[in-house]
Formats: structure tokens, sequence, C-alpha cells
């Protein structure tokens, strides 16, 4: 048995209930989530987001057809939570509870990667997180996101130019 | 001059992607082992993820079998409504009324189709009903 067949093996006995397996599915890509997560929501609000998505996602857990594609399945599921919860916020923001940015500041760093981020689309976040930091192709990209691959691009190139700009702004 | 990945990065930014990586890649604050036992208490509290068909099946049975019910209480026969018997029975109109007033015996069973009215203790009046008959004294 390769290791793609024990993933596999292991997604099926979490499918059938098997909560040990899912603990094991769980263990294994909660680190790449929440740094997913930490890119669209902040820091102080990823955790909560993906611990949630994967609640969520044992419930839909028996509606996977292709167990092969678990890790991007579940990866769709914390993008669908953590815009959803963005959308919460901005909504929020407008009412009298305005919540703070959940981006923190990082005055040891050089560049305040965080609040720099946390002026791009959500979408945009995603795609250059999972290119820039997770090293992924664009069509992993693409999957990951439930986008074309023409999509990433053109998220990316937005992204890049409107970072750009963002650090022009504030360089003499 | 290297040749291009179409399926990869185009254009990277290698000053601001270096500072992107260093803030991406750190680790989460709860170690992956703690999240998983976590989880997977949450996951235990509820139903397992194997018992949600058949609770759906359940539901959606429940559903169907109270919609059923609903149409049939809503247009079925009634208690108070006349249960039409077929054209075989229709109810007679010839009722012994003789028989029906009898002073000073108690009252025999009345047909179904038979309203009895008392005028005065000696006076009995019988409606007797009977299926509509269009045109027919005065009705439509």
């Amino acid at each position: 048995m390769n290791v793609r067949e024990i993933a596999a093996a292991t997604v099926r006995a979490a499918q059938a209930g098997d909560t040990a397996a899912y603990g094991a599915l769980v263990e294994d890509c909660w680190d790449g989530l929440v740094r997913f997560a930490r890119s669209i929501v902040g820091d102080a609000d990823a955790e909560d987001a993906v611990q949630e998505a994967l609640v969520a996602a044992w419930r839909a857990l028996p509606g996977l057809q292709d167990v092969a594609k678990f890790r991007s399945w579940v990866t769709q599921i914390v993008f669908r939570r953590c815009l959803r919860a963005q959308r919460w916020w901005h909504l929020r923001a407008v009412l009298p509870v305005a919540r703070p940015v959940s981006f923190a500041p990082d005055p040891g760093a050089a560049l305040d990667v965080a609040r720099l981020l946390a002026r791009l689309p959500p979408r945009q976040r995603a795609v250059l997180h999972l290119t820039v930091v997770e090293g992924m192709s664009d069509t992993e990209v693409a999957e990951r996101l439930s986008m074309a691959a023409s999509s990433v691009r053109a998220h990316r190139r937005r992204a890049r130019a409107r970072l750009k700009a963002i650090v022009g702004e504030h360089q003499p | 001059m290297t040749p291009r990945d179409p399926d990869r990065d185009d254009d990277p930014d290698t000053g601001l992607d270096a500072h992107l990586r260093e803030w991406g890649q750190r680790p989460p604050r709860t170690p992956a082992a703690t999240a998983a036992r976590r989880i997977v208490s949450r996951v235990m509290a509820g139903r397992p993820a194997a018992h949600k068909e058949p609770r759906r099946l359940i539901l959606a049975a429940g559903t169907v079998a109270a919609l059923l019910l609903a149409a049939w209480w809503g247009f079925g026969p009634r208690g108070d409504a006349p249960v039409d018997r077929g054209p075989h029975t229709p109810p007679t109109m010839e009722v012994d009324v003789a028989r029906l007033a009898s002073p000073g015996d108690l009252p025999p069973p009345l047909p179904e189709n038979v309203v009895q009215f008392w005028l005065d203790p000696e006076t009995p009046v019988y409606f007797v009903t009977g299926p509509a008959q269009p045109g027919e004294r005065g009705l439509p």
C-alpha cells in the first residue's frame, strides 16, 4: 500500500464513521488549513474558522465521491467559511458593533504583511497564499478554490499590482 | 533565458514574496494533535457521519406520511358528511308515517332520512329528505 492508498483508505474509514480516522486526517491537514485561513481572515480568527469548517466537513463527508480529493474538498469548505466570515464582519463593520481589524499589526517586521494583505479582496489573498506560500501551480490553486486557472492568474496579477501600488504609496 | 511554465506564477515579486512566505509559513498556535482531539470530541458529541443518511431518510418518510395524512384528512370522507353509497342505494321517500306517529308508545327509531318535529304533544311533523331533483319544487 502506498501513501495515496493509505490516505484514501483513511478517508473511506472516516466516511464510514471512524472518528479516529477522521482525527488522523485533521492532524494531517490542520497546519496547512490554518495557514490558508490566516491569509484570508487573519491570525485572530483563522483557527476558529478552520475548526468550524472541519466539524462541518465531518457531517458532509459521506457525500464526498472522490476520496483522493479530500484535501482539495476540505480546503474549499474552509475557503467558503472564511468568505462567509468576511462578509459577516463587513456587515458588522457598518453597524455600531464594529469589529476591530482581525489582522494584528506586526511592529517587528520590516514590512507589515498582515496589514498589507488586509487591503486585498479575500480571493486575491487566497490565490496569493496558495501560489507564493504553498508553491502550488495554477491548476492546483484552481482546484482548491473551485475556479478556472485563468481566474487564478487574473486574481494573482491584480493582487500583485495592488500590493505594489500600496507599497509604493508608503515609500518616500 | 529559461522557458516559463504556463501553469506557474509568471510574474513573481521576489522581495514581496519573501515577506509573504515568512509571514504565511508561521506555525499555528494550536498544535495539530490538540486540534484533532478537540475536533474529534466535537464530532463525537454530535451524530456520527454514517448516521446522517438514515436520519434523512426517516425525516423524508415522516414528511411524506404527514402529507398523506393531511391530504386524507382534508379531502377524504368526513363523519358529518353524507357518505356516497353508490347509485343502487338511494334514500327512500316512502316512510310509513302512521307507524311513526303512535301516541302513547315510545317513538320508534327514525330512519336516517327522516327529521321529526312535535308541534304539540299530539302532533308530530316529519320531514323526509331525499336526493335533490333539479328543476323540481323550486330547487335549482
